[in-house]
């Protein structure tokens, strides 16, 4: 099926797909989105979380992370990274073992870790966002039965690598949206991204970053949630930079009455916010939402320290995540 | 003085040299400026070039025939009317310069700078 939804895709390809397949999203976007409240002392954040590490760490930060899962019982999808050959499949291993893993040839047996290429994804499921959420539920569905119940639940690490370097962003922004929310067993996505991809995201697929993740995660797992005002804080600092903060203000403010978009509506709308913008200021406009970008970047950072950020438990004190509500 | 019919643009430019401690009168009508205008009352003039009724090159020739010494900086989107005024000025010594349109405060005020010297 996804083979030949490929097919058809690469053969009959239109740029202006890509623009319809935008507009359909942020509407699908729009009334899918959801924002669960999240569970304080949770032993874990049973979310969707993003991301973006230095190249210089970024596997280690990764294997760290699968560290802990197993200390607090939590299975591990491990996909970013190549897994295609032997060899490749060994430098992931011994990394694991690297960081303190012991046995992780027995855990990869016995399912608590699932190695997955990180280009898997696009060769099995291409452009298909369908396919794409089948496919993450196979593995839940696979790792169910084979765990039973000696797990509490998956913390999975994923890479839009593939469709990144493809320069595919909007399949890889369908992916952020439209990632299964209510999958069979309790699960975190991790969405692990290299920082210098940060730089190859427009305006809106930042603030889509923002709005289609629980939270961010940042040094020494610190968990920051985001509300809708908080990323139009961010937003307005990177305004703020150019024209100063009254001139912000007043921007905003025209925005709200000139075309109903209002200051929190921003951060689920930013399509119409960079319109409004480009039909407003014309080429000041480019500068701005530059400018506002670059402040989404940095936040967006795996070293970006933000105030009333939540720290994960440490030790083997974190319990089974209590409110057992499903990711 | 700050003469420009977009009121959007008008009030952002306002606020943003406001921000940069100039004082700043703004009119969206070409008119009510020149009715405005005294001799001495402004360091720096400036001017949108597509105005309605009134062009920014005629205000210009209003504003100069009360004060000889005004200083007007230009602004516009595109820069044909940067050249109509080159040739439309050639011939006299005022002090005016051109810049393209734009709300950043902090460019206009480094052109300002760099252009028109305050008497």
């Amino acid at each position: 099926m996804s083979y030949r939804v490929n097919w058809y895709y690469e053969r009959y390809y239109h740029p202006l797909y890509d623009k319809i397949w935008q507009v359909l999203l942020t509407n699908l976007h729009h009334s899918l989105r959801i924002r669960p409240l999240m569970t304080e002392n949770a032993g874990y954040h049973p979310h969707h979380n993003i991301s973006f590490g230095d190249e210089g760490n970024y596997y280690q930060v990764a294997f760290d992370k699968v560290r802990d899962n197993l200390s607090r019982g939590l299975a591990s999808v491990y996909a970013i990274q190549s897994i295609a050959t032997e060899d490749t499949r060994a430098a992931v291993i011994r990394g694991m073992e690297k960081v303190g893993i012991d046995n992780v040839a027995q855990h990869v047996e016995s399912g608590m870790i699932v190695l997955i290429d990180n280009n898997t994804f696009y060769s099995k499921a291409g452009l298909n966002t369908q396919a794409l959420k089948n496919y993450w539920r196979s593995i839940l569905a696979n790792m169910n039965r084979k765990l039973k119940s000696s797990y509490n639940g998956v913390s999975a690490l994923f890479s839009a690598e593939s469709y990144v370097n493809r320069n595919l962003y909007d399949t890889f922004m369908a992916w952020e949206i439209l990632e299964d929310r209510r999958p069979a067993v309790q699960s975190e996505l991790f969405c692990w991204y290299k920082k210098q991809w940060l730089d190859r995201l427009s305006f809106i697929h930042l603030v889509r970053l923002f709005t289609s993740h629980n939270s961010t995660v940042h040094k020494n797992w610190n968990y920051k949630d985001w509300s809708d005002s908080e990323i139009v804080d961010l937003i307005e600092q990177g305004i703020e930079r150019i024209l100063g903060p009254k001139p912000t203000q007043v921007l905003i403010e025209t925005v709200r009455m000139r075309y109903g978009l209002s200051r929190e509506e921003i951060a689920s709308r930013p399509e119409y916010f960079e319109s409004i913008l480009h039909k407003m200021l014309e080429d000041d406009a480019s500068t701005i939402l530059d400018s506002a970008a670059d402040v989404l970047k940095k936040a967006l950072a795996y070293e970006a320290i933000h105030q009333n950020g939540r720290a994960l438990p440490t030790g083997k004190n974190r319990g089974r995540p209590s409110d057992g509500r499903l990711g | 003085m700050l003469v420009d019919d977009q009121a959007d643009t008008l009030n952002l430019t306002k606020v943003g040299l406001e921000e940069h401690g100039f004082i700043v009168d703004a009119f969206d009508d070409p008119r009510k400026a020149v009715m405005h205008f005294k001799q001495d009352s402004y360091d720096r003039i400036l001017l949108d070039i597509a105005l309605p009724r009134i062009s920014g090159f005629e205000l210009a020739r209003k504003i100069w025939q009360i004060d000889n010494n005004a200083g007007i900086c230009f602004f516009s989107k595109v820069e044909i009317f940067e050249h109509e005024a080159r040739k439309a000025f050639s011939s006299n010594s005022r002090e005016y310069c051109f810049l393209k349109k734009t709300i950043i405060s902090s460019r206009i005020v480094n052109h300002l700078k760099r252009h028109l010297v305050v008497s």
